[in-house]
């Protein structure tokens, strides 16, 4: 068991989404940072999908009252285990009467603590995701606060004394303040003017404050069309960047409405939408085009990371396992 | 037709969103008929290997990857060929009779209305109340109920910025679109009425008041200036 | 080789004829011992521990995502507190020291491949 001492606004339980119900109009919802909540599951030997509690504002602090595999990941947040400083992607297991506390992040913006065996609550319509709009999944359907108390659903503790983390660097964590994601043209790119299309790719677009789990916000060039268009509405899905006729581009994230009416310009591809999770308001983005192939290979090369990542950490689990025996 | 009617297409079309998934845009018009052969590739299209939802939009169909074919070309020339085939579901329904108050505070945007469409409020309500709306799509949010059958002299235009949330049972029409919202949200649409209604309940199976092919009446309740 | 009753004797000798500096070879070892003036207390006697690798991998000194080392010599540790990292296929495996003290010398370098009980770097570990 675990209580939250203190949680600024929007810590939720998130897993990897709500994944079957498009067609009942529920989001995907599920993290932001998929590869945050993937690498917090491999290195506590969970399953994939397993509930974590993101955290988009810091800080934030909880108190075990019994032992406990944890993990802390996403961004880099000084995360500290009572006086014990933990790197960056890291699991360890945290003591009875110890206090986690995340503290202002030096890069990224979501941090994710996931725990053993994932956050103890109960599945609705196939996921432990919090669904903020309906008011479903997670605890109680709404927002972390102070005083909650949260289990985990594996007592046993696995890890090796000091804990384990991944070295996050091969999947190339935007460092700076200008994140750049790749990006697929979609149904309506043609129909928009040349110098759309220039400022698409060469600019850099600010991440704007009205960007949120739904969806980000950007500030740049007008993106304009020939001529208006007015759509039949459509499924749309976490990464797509439609245009309003304000001009200004919206990606649509976890949160957002499964069907839109919007153009569409483009979609941010799967791979890169965790780096769209830790770029936070005041960031810039940076667009470049890849083709579907290209965004299949993205994909294969951040999977087969992961992969990797979760059968060292399996072996390095059962050897300090062997030892303490 | 008026000029916010979408364009029709002369040709079935797909595009990719990312690696997600992709839309297929079916041609012609925006009927029943078109919608039809929508559901039933919506049936198909669901139990073919590696899609994990095929979902009907209005006249288009959203299919999502479980996992992604290697050549998106192939697998959208498979879905046209599938188009082409002229399968259709035809679905009857159940009907839900929807008291509304037209305009006041849950209907913001009526006069807007009223004046982008020439009409009168009162033959804005009476020409809206007048159809019996069939369910064509679920999206959007939890529950909410794309409907077929808007009057075109209520076609108007989105509005220019989304309002950032509007609350739920709110009654709004765009483009040749009207619905229902089911809980609060943002939302891009003019919202001309409200109801007192629950279209989504997690704990129930399936999840959703009404599916496509279900039906809508609206009944003016009131109407406030 | 020097031991560690051989320093006692060497710093007590020094305190009592008031020297700043000695420095004393034996073999291929130089011990070299500076004391700052003469209000200088006497030192409380310390030990040096080695601090080693509990697993094979490559040496991080440096967590990959920041850019300045965990510790340098001179720095206080305390015990359990992370000193490097062993790295296996990007899974980071913590080097701890086991006792609380002062970083001596750093022994192993940035990126060496190590075996298992490779000495990484010093702790001088008050008494």
């Amino acid at each position: 068991m675990m209580e939250i001492l203190s949680s600024s606004a929007l810590a939720t339980i998130q897993d990897a989404g709500r994944h079957s119900y498009y067609r009942d109009g529920v989001s995907r919802s599920g993290v932001m940072d998929g590869v945050a909540l993937a690498l917090g599951n491999a290195l506590l030997g969970n399953d994939a999908d397993a509930a974590a509690v993101e955290i988009p504002m810091l800080p934030f602090s909880v108190r075990f009252d019994q032992d406990l595999d944890i993990a802390v990941t996403g961004a880099d947040c000084s995360a500290r285990l009572d006086d014990r400083a933990l790197p960056p992607n890291w699991a360890i297991t945290a003591k009875a009467g110890e206090t986690l506390t995340l503290g202002a992040p030096r890069s990224g913006c979501r941090a994710y603590l996931c725990v053993a065996g994932g956050f103890d609550v109960p599945a609705v319509l196939g996921s432990r995701s919090t669904q903020l709009r309906e008011q479903f999944g997670g605890l109680e359907g709404r927002m972390l606060q102070k005083g909650d108390r949260l289990n985990g659903r594996r007592a046993e503790t696995l890890l090796p004394a000091g804990g384990i983390g991944v070295n996050l660097v091969p999947l190339r964590p935007t460092v700076g303040d200008v994140a750049e994601v790749r990006v697929i043209p979609a149904a309506e790119y043609g129909l928009f003017v040349p110098e759309a299309h220039q400022a698409l790719w060469s600019a850099e677009w600010d991440v704007t404050p009205q960007s949120n789990r739904a969806g980000y916000r950007l500030a740049g060039p007008e993106l304009r069309l020939q001529a208006p268009v007015e759509l039949r509405s459509h499924g749309i899905v976490p990464g797509v960047i439609q245009v309003p006729p304000g001009g200004a581009p919206i990606i649509q994230l976890a949160d957002a409405a499964t069907m839109g009416g919007y153009p569409k310009i483009g979609a941010v591809i799967e791979a890169d939408l965790w780096r769209l999770a830790q770029a936070r308001p005041g960031a810039k983005l940076r667009f470049r085009q890849v083709s579907f192939a290209e965004a299949l290979d993205a994909l294969g090369e951040l999977d087969a990371f992961l992969s990797q990542v979760r059968s060292t950490t399996a072996r390095v689990r059962n050897a300090a396992q062997g030892w303490t025996r | 037709m008026n000029a916010m009617a979408p364009t029709d297409q002369t040709k079935p079309r797909f595009s990719p969103l990312g690696t997600t998934g992709m839309i297929f845009e079916a041609p012609g018009a925006f009927d029943i008929e078109h919608q039809q052969r929508i559901w039933a590739m919506a049936d198909a299209v669901g139990t073919w290997d590696g899609v994990r939802e095929a979902v009907p939009g209005m006249t288009n169909l959203t299919v999502l990857f479980a996992t992604p074919p290697r050549d998106i070309d192939t697998f959208g020339e498979r879905i046209i060929a599938l188009w082409n085939s002229g399968i259709s579901k035809a679905v009857t329904g159940k009907t839900l009779d929807l008291p509304i108050v037209y305009g006041g505070e849950g209907g913001p945007h009526l006069a807007d209305v009223s004046s982008l469409t020439g009409l009168s409020v009162e033959e804005v309500v009476g020409i809206h109340s007048a159809p019996t709306y069939t369910v064509y799509a679920v999206g959007s949010h939890a529950g909410y109920c794309y409907l077929g059958g808007l009057d075109p002299r209520l076609f108007v235009p989105r509005r220019a910025v989304p309002l950032l949330s509007i609350p739920g049972g709110s009654l709004s029409i765009a483009g040749a679109q009207t619905g229902v919202s089911a809980s609060a949200g943002p939302s891009g649409w003019h919202t001309i009425g409200s109801a007192d209604i629950s279209f989504f309940d997690p704990t129930r199976q399936p999840p959703s008041l009404l599916r496509p092919g279900d039906s809508i009446r609206f009944h003016p309740e009131k109407v406030l200036s | 080789m020097i031991t560690i009753a051989d320093l006692d004797r060497a710093l007590s000798l020094m305190q009592e004829h008031g020297l700043e500096t000695l420095r004393v070879r034996e073999g291929e070892a130089l011990l070299s011992l500076t004391l700052s003036g003469s209000e200088t207390a006497p030192l409380a006697p310390r030990s040096e521990a080695t601090v080693t690798t509990k697993g094979l991998g490559r040496l991080l000194l440096t967590h990959p995502q920041h850019s300045d080392p965990l510790v340098q010599p001179g720095d206080a540790v305390a015990a359990g507190a992370t000193v490097g990292f062993l790295e296996n296929g990007s899974v980071l495996l913590p080097v701890v020291a086991g006792k609380a003290g002062t970083v001596g010398t750093i022994l192993a370098s940035e990126g060496a491949l190590l075996g298992y009980g490779a000495p990484v770097l010093t702790i001088l570990v008050e008494a």
